[in-house]
């Protein structure tokens, strides 16, 4: 079979890949090459379904490939009958779409821009007729409604066109978002994501009490696509597309997703009287209202636009009746309804592109100047109309019968069934006749013959639609057949056939026929009618309520929005603080609060010596009126909190505290450099006014205080940890978890990590202007201290030697990349506070290179993981080294890893200083304060 | 944090992340001050230590806090608007 040398999931990517490459294709070829070119996947796809049809019927063939599994989340692929029948669809029209847009678009940039949401969307269209799992349909699915947006704003100049796509996605996006819910939901009644899995476990799923909101969810999501009423409006304003867009999306094949989708769900939620009341009543209510308003039209567009909600309107309801008769006539409508709509749409877009006009009282007596787009329409419009010997008769025939049979309820249907089937007939003269063989006055001129592209495309569906109609058994017996054999278990032998002698439907259908006739005779009458009644109810049409209660509701967000801030930061955080506390509260009520004692240790001198410092000083730095004793206060406080790391047995988070907090205090003595040296009272802290705001501050920190004491409990988990800890050493190599967890366990948390301080870097100095630092010669010296020069000279190179120890020995004892980068980068900024000549030369080092170097360097290191097949980022471990002072080193790619980290913190903070140091002599300069 | 001053504002979030750290660090426990190295001879960190995964969040949190730290100071010294920013935009606090 071709499935099996050739998997579909191939076509698909190629068929994004063609969307990817769109655009420079367009700019490559166009003419006779450019239609090879863009008819050749289509056409390659279209042949690779259609030798893949099975020889008995109903057999469907399955793959899986992996993907996330733990979550059931694989691409389960199969080709069921109705999944190829779409696919036929997609492919086969897509070929007469690509012919066709080849010609329509002349401009290379719309024509590339065209072609890329084109074959995107077909790629997704692709992927949703061969996707089992129902969460990879979803995706598709979606996929589908973004492509539908973008091209539906294909001419995104016009609000119109903007206005509308934002429509169309909202609709269909909201459905999508049900139907992901619905799809879930399904999940958990059914225990599986596949279609034929939960085929099989129909009965449980439909006496599940999750059904009817798992109906309800995924109904949702396909009435929107398929655009029921009350949803159907995103449809008719979609019509702002090109043509080509409208014939492949929004009459053939996308709007067909929802009846698709629940054509393949029927033997897993079908049956049930939900199931069955809920489709009747959408399907015959928007294929009538559909019916009723495309009498009245006179845009070409938006004559077939109607119709093709009246026969998706069709197709729900005959979901609904879920008989053998049904699901044949679903198959074969679903076929009929593509080939004579597309050719209509593709009519009509010529028609627009030679005169100028979509309006239908315009046209007239072209089929002398046209003939072969005359020829296309009258064949469309035949097939449409239900004539003899076209496939239409058979769709029309069978749904006739269908309602003839139906207990009950089948007199409505058919009632409803008279009045679309004679809106199609009007609708097909007005679009297929009337401007080619019909007469009037202030008709539109021809102004340009549209070229072959632009009539092959449709002429070959119209002929097709005739050909399957002379040999329906033949050619369609057999889809039609696993179609059907799909919905049902038992497999009827299904025969199709053009005449059934002179029966009750065909009675109806000539009736039909005659009232359709009627109806076009007297058209000028009924459109003034139409028009007065739409008068009366102006103003609430579907879409016009959407549009106004989509911009009540952005009011209403802009007024939230502006309540809740008034432009003060302080406003904002009280309202986090006080949702946070009210969390907090909450979360204790609900733990209890009775194991609290539990978690308390004996207190000790030296750490309650340590909390008391930091403390006092956190309290002094927002007190205190002179900025630069609030800076000490601060390092005071970090300090402490240094001292309470470095009691409670954290080395390595005492060490880099301790350097940060001297970097911090250099760097906000830097920043406040030339501000005034007093500020004025804290008012938050000290004004009578402001009680309410401590009383929050200080029960917030009684709450977290809680919080902590209440994660202390010994008997709530297990953490983490210990098990890391039991790891560290026969697995990491190293002695010192925590440094090992830093650069093997989750090493890429680190790359993200030292990747956000290199942006940090970045962003400061592009902010504040660097790398003038080394241009300014000598010339200023900030530190005058003699002591201070006398001090760097020695102490800046031992520093750089001991960062390098830092770094070296940090996998087995405290130490490691950041805290060396840090002890790095705080020497070479002595050496520049200090200015002494003939600095040692690797305190020049460029920031910047150091970065990207160590950035590379880190990234790097993960590579061989990944080529030695235990993924990125897993160490590699090599021989072990001696190295002086240090003592032994394990080499490996945790090493480089580290030392890249190195690199990147040094560089970092090296780049952080020269900004701000530039930034404050440049402004010192401008004050006078510096010399 | 909710005084109206952008230098106090600085101070007061050099000292929340300070908080934020500190409180990462006591939620996993405290040890009895025994550091979470492997002695020679052992396999196993000691007993009473503290937990690592803790300390290596920690560890990143405060290098990182201070970039952002960096980053503020350079809004602050670049639009020199640290005495009154607040009222400007009509802020009743």
């Amino acid at each position: 079979m071709i499935h099996d040398s050739i998997h579909p999931a191939c076509l698909i990517g190629a068929a994004f890949l063609m969307g990817i490459l769109a655009p420079l294709i367009s700019r490559a070829v166009s003419g006779w090459v450019g239609a090879v070119v863009w008819g050749a996947f289509p056409a390659i796809a279209f042949g690779y379904f259609l030798a893949g049809i099975p020889a008995e019927p109903g057999s469907v063939w399955r793959d899986t490939l992996p993907w996330l599994s733990s979550f059931g989340m694989d691409w389960d692929v199969w080709l069921s009958p109705l999944g190829r029948i779409l696919a036929l669809m997609v492919t086969g029209l897509g070929l007469a779409i690509a012919l066709y847009g080849g010609g329509y678009f002349k401009d290379r940039g719309e024509r590339g821009r065209f072609f890329a949401f084109f074959f995107v969307f077909m790629g997704a269209m692709l992927g949703l007729a061969v996707t089992e799992n129902l969460l990879v349909l979803f995706v598709f699915w979606e996929l589908t409604s973004v492509a539908s947006f973008l091209l539906i704003a294909h001419h995104h100049g016009l609000d119109e066109s903007r206005l509308s796509a934002r429509d169309a996605l909202m609709v269909t996006g909201t459905g999508g978002l049900a139907l992901l819910a619905g799809i879930l939901l399904l999940g958990e009644a059914g225990g599986s994501f596949q279609i034929g899995e939960l085929a099989e476990m129909s009965a449980s799923i439909g006496a599940h009490p999750l059904y009817p909101a798992i109906f309800c969810c995924i109904f949702a999501g396909a009435m929107t696509k398929s655009a029921q009423v009350p949803s159907h409006f995103w449809l008719p304003g979609a019509m702002t597309a090109p043509a080509p867009v409208s014939a492949y999306l929004h009459s053939a094949t996308m709007v067909k997703a929802g009846v698709f989708l629940l054509a393949i769900l029927h033997p897993v939620l079908g049956g049930t009287a939900e199931w069955r009341f809920t489709l009747l009543v959408f399907g015959a209510a928007t294929m009538t209202w559909g019916a009723l308003v495309a009498m009245a039209q006179t845009d070409l567009k938006r004559l077939l636009a109607f119709t093709t909600l009246s026969t998706l309107g069709t197709l729900t309801m005959l979901l609904g009746l879920e008989q053998t008769l049904a699901a044949k006539a679903v198959a074969v409508l679903l076929l009929v309804h593509a080939l004579y709509k597309g050719a209509l749409f593709l009519v009509a877009g010529a028609l627009e592109k030679a005169t100028g006009t979509r309006d239908v009282r315009r046209l007239g007596g072209l089929m002398r100047t046209m003939p072969g787009l005359g020829a296309a329409a009258v064949l469309a419009a035949a097939s449409m109309s239900g004539l003899p010997p076209f496939i239409g008769f058979i769709a029309k025939e069978l749904v006739f019968a269908l309602k003839w049979e139906t207990p009950v309820v089948g007199w409505l249907l058919l009632a409803c069934g008279v009045v679309a089937g004679a809106a199609n007939i009007v609708v097909a003269l007005k679009v297929g006749v009337t401007p080619f063989l019909g007469g009037g006055e202030d008709l539109a001129r021809v102004e340009k013959l549209p070229g072959w592209r632009l009539w092959l495309g449709p002429s070959v569906l119209g002929a097709m639609s005739l050909l399957l109609g002379l040999f329906p058994d033949r050619l369609l017996g057999g889809l039609v057949s696993g179609a059907v054999s799909q919905f049902r278990a038992e497999e009827p032998t299904i025969k199709l056939a053009l005449w059934h002698g002179i029966n009750p439907p065909l009675l109806i259908s000539v009736f039909t026929f005659m009232a359709g006739l009627g109806v076009y005779l007297a058209r000028r009458r009924i459109r003034s009618t139409g028009r007065h009644l739409s008068e009366r109810v102006g103003g609430w049409t579907a879409q016009q309520v959407f549009r106004a209660a989509f911009q009540r509701f952005l009011n209403f967000a802009g007024l939230l929005t502006t309540s809740a801030r008034n432009g003060g930061l302080g406003g904002i955080v009280t309202i986090m603080l006080t949702v946070a506390a009210a969390g907090m509260v909450w979360a204790l009520w609900r733990s209890g609060i009775e194991g609290l004692s539990k978690g308390v240790s004996p207190i000790r001198l030296d750490a309650l010596v340590a909390v008391g410092v930091t403390a006092v000083a956190a309290w002094g730095a927002t007190v205190a009126r002179d900025r630069m004793m609030a800076i000490l206060s601060l390092g005071c406080a970090g300090f402490g909190l240094a001292a309470i790391f470095a009691v409670f047995g954290a080395p390595d988070l005492a060490i880099t505290q301790i350097v940060v907090e001297t970097l911090t205090l250099a760097f906000f003595a830097l920043a406040i450099y030339g501000l005034p040296a007093m500020m004025g009272r804290n008012a938050a802290a000290c004004l009578p006014g402001m009680v309410g705001k401590n009383i929050l501050a200080v029960g917030i920190g009684v709450l977290f205080c809680l919080l902590t004491l209440q994660a202390q409990r010994p008997d709530l988990v297990e953490p983490v940890g210990r098990e890391i800890g039991r790891l560290s050493l026969p697995e990491g190599h190293g002695r010192n978890v925590v440094n090992v967890i830093l650069v093997d366990f989750r090493a890429l948390d680190t790359l993200g990590e030292v990747a956000v301080l290199a942006i940090a870097a970045l962003g400061v100095s592009a902010l504040l202007g660097s790398g003038r630092l080394r241009k300014e010669g000598p010339g200023q010296r900030p530190v005058r201290s003699a002591v201070l020069i006398a001090s760097a000279r020695y102490t800046a190179p031992a520093m750089v030697v001991f960062s390098f120890f830092l770094l070296l020995r940090g996998h087995n004892e405290p130490g490691g990349g950041f805290i060396g980068g840090l002890v790095f980068a705080s020497a070479a900024m002595l050496g520049h506070l200090a200015r002494f000549d003939g600095r040692p030369s690797l305190l020049r080092l460029k920031p910047a290179a150091a970065i990207l170097c160590g950035l590379a360097l880190s990234a790097v290191s993960g590579l061989p993981g990944l080529t030695m097949g235990s993924g990125y980022l897993k160490a590699v471990w090599g021989p072990e080294l001696f190295v002086p002072l240090v003592g032994a080193v394990k080499i490996g790619t945790p090493l480089l890893f580290d030392i890249g980290v190195y690199l990147v913190v040094a560089g970092t903070v090296l780049m952080l200083f020269e900004a701000m140091v530039c930034a404050g002599s440049h402004r010192g300069r401008k004050e006078g304060l510096w010399t | 944090m909710q005084s109206g001053d952008l230098f106090r504002l600085l101070i007061g979030l050099v000292l929340l992340g300070q908080a934020a750290n500190l409180l990462v660090f006591t939620a996993a426990g405290l040890g009895d001050g025994t550091p979470p190295v492997v002695q020679i001879g052992e396999r196993l960190p000691g007993d009473g230590s503290g937990d690592p995964l803790a300390q290596a969040l920690v560890l990143t949190a405060i290098v990182i806090g201070f970039g952002v730290l960096a980053f503020c100071l350079a809004l602050l010294s670049l639009g020199r608007v640290g005495e009154d920013m607040s009222n400007r935009k009509g802020g009743r606090e």
